[in-house]
């Protein structure tokens, strides 16, 4: 299954199936939800939350070669 | 007469009179005319919009939209997870971009730590899970329909040229606590949850007109309006609500105040002169146009050109339920 990232930056919303909502996007959040009130009943400071990253893909296509000196 | 802009208002206005003069109007150009009267002119009359895409306002669109979906079926069933699926596959399609050429659908990427794609889904998905169990319930409408998403117009008793002066608006829904009715108005913000944050919506024209539409328009015995409020944070949101009521008194005398208001644009029109108000420029972290303002009249229009695009605001659009 895709990751949450390839989903939320690489997936035509219209390709994301009902399965990966229900299995990876929806229960990430719900699990932030947890940690958060957690921390909220404990008194403590919201918990920190690790950014969905966007993806690098980096393609040799895309450097920009013309300063390039050998 | 002092010539502000050099190029014409935008042509597809349908709120306002060919004079010149608006007849119909809502909080957003209620709130920028009582705000300062040139930026009235830019933003209303002109209809001037920064360039640059505003991920507040994208934020909140697109929220509001969930929620809108939402609230059609909690009205008839209690909600399954299927409906917030469809209802985050709504919001990331409504945030996306899809190229007219080649079909390829680009994601939303804001670089705003607060409002962007991720934050959004995390929102509604977090308010879905909070209020599942709400106690406060959306009511029919006399015709059967939901009282959700509800424009409104009514008259505010000032005619221009036999036309009818007009007050618009939309309420995200009208509904009962135990036994009382309230309105329904969904607010997200990046600060605390503070009765500071909740002291900004009274006195308010958005919310006074609320309390009165309410009243006037849908005839039901609303004590008031429940402002349903989220903190978005960076990795986090936080829910409130608190319930703003209005006297008769308070209404009435909002009503008096609009009218003035109304009638004050009149002659800002005829003068053809939109005064600053000075003292609200740096406001609510600065008004959009103080860097046009702060320039010599014979340079803004390079500097607004560059920086803004025209669109004509319509309060006379509805959404959702007419009432």
């Amino acid at each position: 299954m895709r990751t949450i990232s390839q989903l939320f930056y690489e997936t035509d919303v219209e390709d994301i199936t009902d399965e990966e909502f229900d299995k990876t996007i929806i229960p990430y959040f719900r699990e932030q939800r947890a940690k958060f009130k957690e921390a909220e009943a404990r008194g403590g400071p919201a918990p920190r939350q690790k950014r969905v990253d966007v993806p690098k893909n980096l393609d040799l296509k895309d450097l920009d070669l013309s300063n390039l000196k050998l | 007469m002092t010539v502000l802009i050099d190029h014409k208002p935008p042509e597809n206005r349908k709120a306002f009179l060919s004079s010149g003069v608006q007849f119909a109007w809502d909080s957003v150009s209620m709130g920028a005319a009582k705000k300062c009267p040139r930026y009235y002119y830019y933003t209303i009359y002109m209809g001037l919009v920064g360039k640059e895409e505003n991920p507040h306002l994208k934020f909140g669109i697109e929220f509001h939209s969930a929620q809108e979906y939402l609230d059609h079926i909690r009205v008839q069933r209690p909600l399954e997870d299927k409906d917030l699926r469809e209802a985050l596959r709504l919001v990331m399609r409504e945030t996306g971009g899809r190229d007219p050429d080649t079909g390829i659908f680009s994601p939303w990427r804001s670089i705003h730590e607060k409002k962007n794609l991720e934050s959004l889904i995390r929102a509604v998905i977090w308010y879905f899970d909070e209020y599942h169990t709400d106690h406060y319930k959306v009511i029919q409408l006399a015709n059967g329909k939901a009282a959700v998403e509800l424009s409104f117009r009514f008259p505010v008793g000032l005619k221009y040229d036999s036309e009818q002066l007009l007050y618009c608006g939309h309420l995200d829904s009208l509904g009962q606590v135990a036994d009382n009715v309230y309105g329904l108005d969904r607010k997200t913000t990046g600060g605390a949850l503070t009765q500071q944050f909740y002291s900004q919506f009274s006195p308010s024209v958005q919310i006074t007109g609320y309390n009165l539409a309410s009243r006037l328009v849908y005839n039901v015995p609303s004590q008031g309006v429940v402002i349903d409020a989220m903190q978005v944070g960076a990795g986090f949101v936080r829910f409130g609500r608190q319930i703003i009521a209005n006297t008769q008194a308070q209404l009435e005398e909002w009503l008096t105040s609009v009218t003035y208001t109304m009638q004050d644009s009149i002659r800002w029109l005829d003068n053809q002169f939109w005064p600053m108000n000075e003292s609200a420029c740096t406001m609510y972290g600065g008004c959009t146009f103080q860097s046009i303002c702060s320039k010599d009249p014979g340079a803004r229009e390079m500097f607004l050109r560059a920086g803004f695009e025209q669109r004509a605001w319509d309060p006379l659009q509805t959404r959702g339920t007419d009432a």
